[in-house]
């Protein structure tokens, strides 16, 4: 089916993106189109203007500088999962990007799309939330940094302004024993996640957990971080008992309701056991530092 | 909207509508229907292309998005009338029943031959989630796909022009 008319536009610099955004909130910025496009075919949404930004070719790209690893907003998701750089400092980004829908879509879904989309199924937002990320974004009055939990605002909207384009995100990479893991379920293959958990901590020279940031996809309207269990890890060892109780409390800190992918005590359940591998798989890349 | 890309090696000019898709444009402007609509949703791969030597799903790209590009379709494959080791494998191992999702099942393995990399079954397999068959022929779809990378290697030229 073909969308609603629109104007198009596509500018070749970041500049010229900017004079064309904030004039009307209807004019959306299209960049790998892997969400869009189907939404707008669907006729779920509608827009006056789409201004592609996939001819700014300086948003395309992986660097590394001090402990920061920063990835340019049009990076697709088959570059970050094909990476060495990504790969190597950040396992966690395969084992979520190899997982995103199918080859054909993360060869032209971007991350920086994956993101301003903010729906709550995707899995990058979990992601960059458990690896304690930020998003830069730039309008004309300049760039703004916003952490995971300013970013994702509500369901399926971000803090990102009409006037703003999101052109970075930078993912602090820690050195010694830290870990990261993503586990997801989902409805068959190339479907959309019943439910997602990413998990980032790092170990005590004792073998505790020091730190622990844990964040769910598909089990509310937004992508939700798990603080309670977060904080029950803490200072302890993570044994099958102190993995229920952090699960439990994740599932209970969970909106999850029921859908055509699934029912509401299905995806209760799929959380309880993705918590666990997740922490667990996190706890084993860590300690093997 | 003036738009201008490459298709299977021919320059092509067109005055496009934004709204409209790439795959739409192929078939309907330019008559390149080797390139099927299944779903329409971004599920099936049936209109799998390769744009600027990747495989994508052009019902999920706009055409006037292609301006520039260098596009490859199902058409551009055989030369002088002699098929591709890819289609000849097809049609050596039988990986199609009905044939509607054969085109994309064709140009996403070309996409994947042309990475030259040694995946095991699981990894093939996965390599082809974004492509569906209705007649549930998958077996013969990826033993077609090890056959044409055998054939590829014995015949010593390069899969991918």
């Amino acid at each position: 089916m073909y969308p609603k008319s629109f104007d198009y536009f596509s500018p070749k610099s970041l500049g010229e993106a900017l004079d064309l955004l904030g004039t009307d909130p209807e004019v959306k910025i299209l960049a790998g189109g892997q969400s869009l496009i189907p939404s707008l075919k669907l006729r779920a949404l509608s827009v006056k203007g789409l201004v592609d930004i996939t001819g700014i070719k300086e948003l395309c790209y992986v660097r590394q500088e001090g402990h920061v690893l920063k990835i340019g907003a049009l990076t697709t998701v088959a570059f970050l999962e094909n990476d060495q750089t990504v790969t190597s400092s950040l396992p966690i980004m395969r084992e979520a990007a190899e997982q995103i829908a199918d080859p054909l879509v993360r060869n032209r879904g971007t991350i920086g799309g994956n993101l301003s989309h903010a729906d709550p199924v995707n899995d990058l937002p979990a992601v960059t939330l458990a690896l304690n990320s930020s998003m830069v974004a730039i309008s004309k009055q300049g760039t703004r940094r916003m952490g995971g939990d300013s970013f994702f605002a509500e369901a399926s909207h971000t803090a990102l302004t009409p006037e703003e384009i999101l052109i970075e995100v930078e993912i602090p990479v820690q050195e010694g024993r830290v870990g990261s893991a993503y586990r997801k379920v989902r409805k068959g293959s190339g479907g959309f996640s019943i439910a997602g958990v990413a998990s980032c901590l790092s170990v005590a020279n004792d073998g505790t957990i020091a730190q622990c940031r844990i964040a769910m996809t598909a089990v509310a309207p937004k992508v939700l971080r798990a603080e309670n269990a977060e904080q029950t890890l803490l200072g302890k060892m993570p044994t099958d008992s102190v993995l229920d109780r952090a699960a439990e409390l994740a599932v209970r800190a969970s909106r999850a309701s029921s859908d055509l992918n699934a029912s509401r005590e299905y995806r209760r359940s799929i959380l309880h056991t993705l918590v666990k591998e997740s922490v667990s798989a996190s706890y084993e890349r860590a300690a093997a530092q | 909207m003036r738009t201008r890309f490459r298709v299977n090696g021919t320059d092509v000019d067109l005055d496009v509508e934004p709204r409209r898709l790439l795959v739409s444009v192929l078939r309907e402007e330019l008559g390149l229907t080797g390139t099927h609509i299944g779903c329409d949703t971004t599920n099936c791969g049936a209109c799998t292309v390769l744009v600027d030597g990747k495989a994508i799903k052009s019902c999920a790209m706009l055409a006037v998005q292609a301006d520039g590009a260098e596009i490859l379709t199902i058409e551009g494959l055989s030369e002088g009338g002699v098929l591709h080791p890819v289609q000849r494998a097809f049609v050596e191992k039988h990986g199609l029943q009905c044939g509607f999702c054969t085109p994309g099942m064709i140009m996403t393995s070309y996409w994947l031959l042309s990475q030259n990399k040694d995946w095991n079954e699981k990894e093939i397999k996965k390599q082809f989630s974004g492509n569906l068959c209705r007649c549930t022929g998958y077996r013969d779809i990826i033993a077609s796909f090890k056959r044409a990378k055998k054939l590829a290697r014995d015949e010593g030229g390069e899969v991918v022009r």
